[in-house]
């Protein structure tokens, strides 16, 4: 049981590279923490860090409040689940599982105790004997949990554990690693760049784009009240529609003008945007997830159906509006050159939607997201979430 | 499309079958070169009377004793150069060429080189000892001395080998096994003993054969620093053959102690097409 802490958690390459440039997070003792992002994004190069596989340049890294910068691996009592598993090729299963309590020159007869309980706990124990090159990938990926779970560490690390795996054994090894760690009750890292095992597996989501943190909350946060463009369009899948529109007055209150069509917010817009009164006439980057479309809902928005996709829990309807796409990129956020935008639908598998038809989509507007167009800040929220006004947004990448 | 593979074969059979064939036909007959008595078949004669006998199976035991010796040396000589190789320290690709110059060398000019240095009078050895308070050592005129001092310049020409060997193999092998090992809780140490060492063993297994077939078939090197002696202290299996066939000029006996000397090493070969497949697995 511990906790970890990153204040100011900095990674600088050789060449000058700067991959984190200062991280703040904790996580608290017995949480499952996932961090996700885009390839590339410094997950991983954190992960490591924390386990002591690579330098740290700065800042500092605290498990249950004490410094572990200068710490070896051997020395931070960690255990990790690589993503290509790591198994020592020439042991045994029953080895594998057992080595880092040889190393500690625990009893043989705990040993032994221990590696049945763990074998039959993850279903090994009928291959105990074998080596890791005669099992299949979710045996491997059992034997690497084994050998995490068998000595109670303080941290558990995972790394993209189930990017080996099928589709089919990657849905049930997530479950089966979420039921897990909260009956070992393990603080836990967990990376990985797939943003549904972040959202089914973590008590909370920390978002990272080029080493920074951009947002870190729990996944129904994450997902209803994203503070940026980025984890607004990272999470969800299909993404966030985001298109650019302009704060207009209307007889029913504000609303946002989109293309030649104008979604009125009315009252409810109103309470969840506060001071947009204040925005009229100014361009915004109007986003509603495709749930918030076709259901139920106040406002409506019209668009021209270019394909119907039956998906049998739900119909996705992919449709154009006369209104510029607008996506969050590494520099900040862009608006696209075209004049039309795709924007997808999510609606009930009965009812017909014919393609190349005009249909009037009522919007949620409880589920209508803003952003500030040069800062791809969420408007009406400060960084703590709180509802705000957001006339003067911060920069959202000044770490 | 077998006939393709024709003209590899006839030139298996040419440099290969026929000496071989040749070889066991010549040992059961009484051939000397420049006698006026022609050979006659003799059968097994020359196996009973230079195989089975003691100067053959002491000629076996100098080259396992020079063998061992050897491998001794050059193995952990040669990990050690690959490991800290690669960890690819500053300079290490001037010293990793450096250390591959000995394999470059013929062997003759590597035993000629040798036999200055390792001069009991003259050569920089025994200088170098003298420098150091250390007593003069007859390097080749002493029987284990002189062992030693195959052993030794064969293992210096024979070190980058086991060097490259290992080097490839540790640049193939995965990282993750070693940092999960450390993650564990593995010193350096272990996580070499019970990790890198294990997935190290196919390729080292190949390299040992490789050695101790070269090492049995040693010649150049002893004949130009020792030519068996003192006595017969260095008188390996292959400088045996040689004296009978080329000194006493007794080619039936030459050729049964040549078929005896393939015999010996035909084991060495059978373990390391083993080792190969075992690798390869």
């Amino acid at each position: 049981m511990s906790t970890l802490t990153m204040v100011n958690l900095q990674k600088r390459y050789a060449n000058g590279y700067e991959a984190v440039p200062g991280l703040d997070l904790e996580i608290k003792d017995g949480e499952f923490l996932v961090l996700v992002g885009p390839s590339g994004c410094g997950k991983s190069t954190v992960l490591r860090m924390v386990a002591g596989l690579e330098d740290i340049s700065g800042g500092d890294l605290l498990i249950d409040g004490a410094r572990v910068n200068d710490m070896g691996p051997q020395q931070r009592d960690i255990a990790m689940v690589f993503q290509s598993y790591a198994l020592y090729p020439n042991m045994t299963v029953g080895d594998n599982i057992a080595f880092a309590m040889k190393l500690r020159k625990t009893p043989k007869a705990e040993i032994a105790q221990k590696v049945k309980e763990v074998a039959e706990l993850l279903e090994l124990d009928k291959v105990l004997d074998r080596k890791p090159g005669q099992l299949s990938g979710g045996q491997r990926q059992r034997v690497a949990m084994g050998r995490a779970i068998v000595r109670h560490p303080k941290l558990f690390l995972m790394d993209e554990p189930l990017s080996n795996l099928d589709a089919k054994l990657r849905v049930h090894t997530r479950a089966e690693i979420a039921r897990l760690q909260r009956r070992l009750g393990v603080t836990t890292m967990y990376v990985t760049h797939d943003q549904v095992e972040a959202m089914t597996m973590g008590d909370r989501v920390a978002v990272l784009r080029r080493g920074v943190l951009m947002q870190c909350a729990s996944p129904q946060e994450l997902y209803e009240r994203p503070d940026n463009l980025f984890v607004a369009q990272f999470i969800g899948s299909p993404s966030m529609n985001v298109v650019r529109g302009t704060v207009v007055s209307t007889d029913h209150g504000p609303g946002v003008q989109i293309g030649d069509q104008t979604v009125e917010l009315g009252s409810v817009g109103a309470a969840r945007f506060p001071g947009i009164g204040e925005m009229i006439g100014r361009d915004v980057a109007f986003g509603v997830r495709p749930e918030a479309l076709g259901g139920d809902g106040s406002g409506r928005l019209t668009m021209q159906v270019e394909l119907v996709e039956m998906l049998g829990s739900e119909l996705l309807v992919h449709g154009t509006v006369n209104a510029p796409a607008v996506r969050a990129i590494d520099t900040g956020v862009e608006q696209s050159d075209k004049p039309t935008s795709m924007v997808i639908a999510s609606m009930d598998p009965r009812r017909k939607v014919e393609v190349f038809s005009t249909v009037e989509l009522p919007v949620d507007i409880d589920r209508v997201h803003l952003f500030d167009l040069d800062t791809g800040l969420a408007i009406g929220r400060d960084a703590a979430g709180r509802v705000t006004d957001s006339s003067s947004p911060n920069e959202l990448d000044k770490g | 499309m077998a006939i393709l593979t024709l003209p590899s074969w006839l030139m298996l059979i040419a440099l290969f079958a026929v000496p071989l064939v040749v070889g066991v036909y010549l040992s059961t007959r009484s051939d000397k070169i420049g006698s006026f008595v022609p050979g006659r078949a003799v059968g097994l004669d020359n196996y009973r009377r230079d195989v089975f006998q003691p100067g053959f199976t002491g000629a076996l035991t100098v080259t396992l004793v020079i063998t061992a010796i050897g491998l001794l040396i050059q193995f952990p000589i040669g990990v050690g150069l690959a490991l800290l190789l690669h960890r690819n320290l500053r300079g290490s690709a001037v010293f990793r060429t450096a250390l591959l110059l000995p394999m470059l060398l013929t062997p003759v000019a590597v035993g000629l080189m040798w036999r200055f240095m390792l001069d009991s009078d003259l050569g920089v050895i025994n200088w170098l000892l003298d420098t150091v308070g250390l007593s003069r050592i007859g390097w080749l005129g002493e029987k284990w001395a002189a062992r030693v001092a195959i052993a030794l310049v064969d293992s210096w020409q024979s070190i980058p080998f086991v060097m490259l060997m290992t080097l490839a193999a540790l640049s193939s092998l995965p990282e993750s096994p070693h940092e999960a090992a450390r993650v564990d809780g593995a010193s350096a140490w272990r996580v070499f003993r019970f990790v890198t060492l294990p997935m190290l063993r196919p390729v080292l297994y190949i390299t040992v054969m490789i050695r101790v077939v070269d090492s049995l078939k040693l010649f150049d090197i002893i004949f130009i620093l020792t030519k068996g002696g003192p006595g017969k202290a260095t008188e390996t299996m292959g400088l045996q053959a040689y004296n009978v066939g080329f000194v006493a000029l007794q080619t039936g006996r030459a050729a049964a102690l040549g078929v005896a000397v393939a015999a010996v090493t035909l084991p060495a070969y059978v373990l390391w097409l083993r080792a190969q497949r075992a690798s390869q697995r």
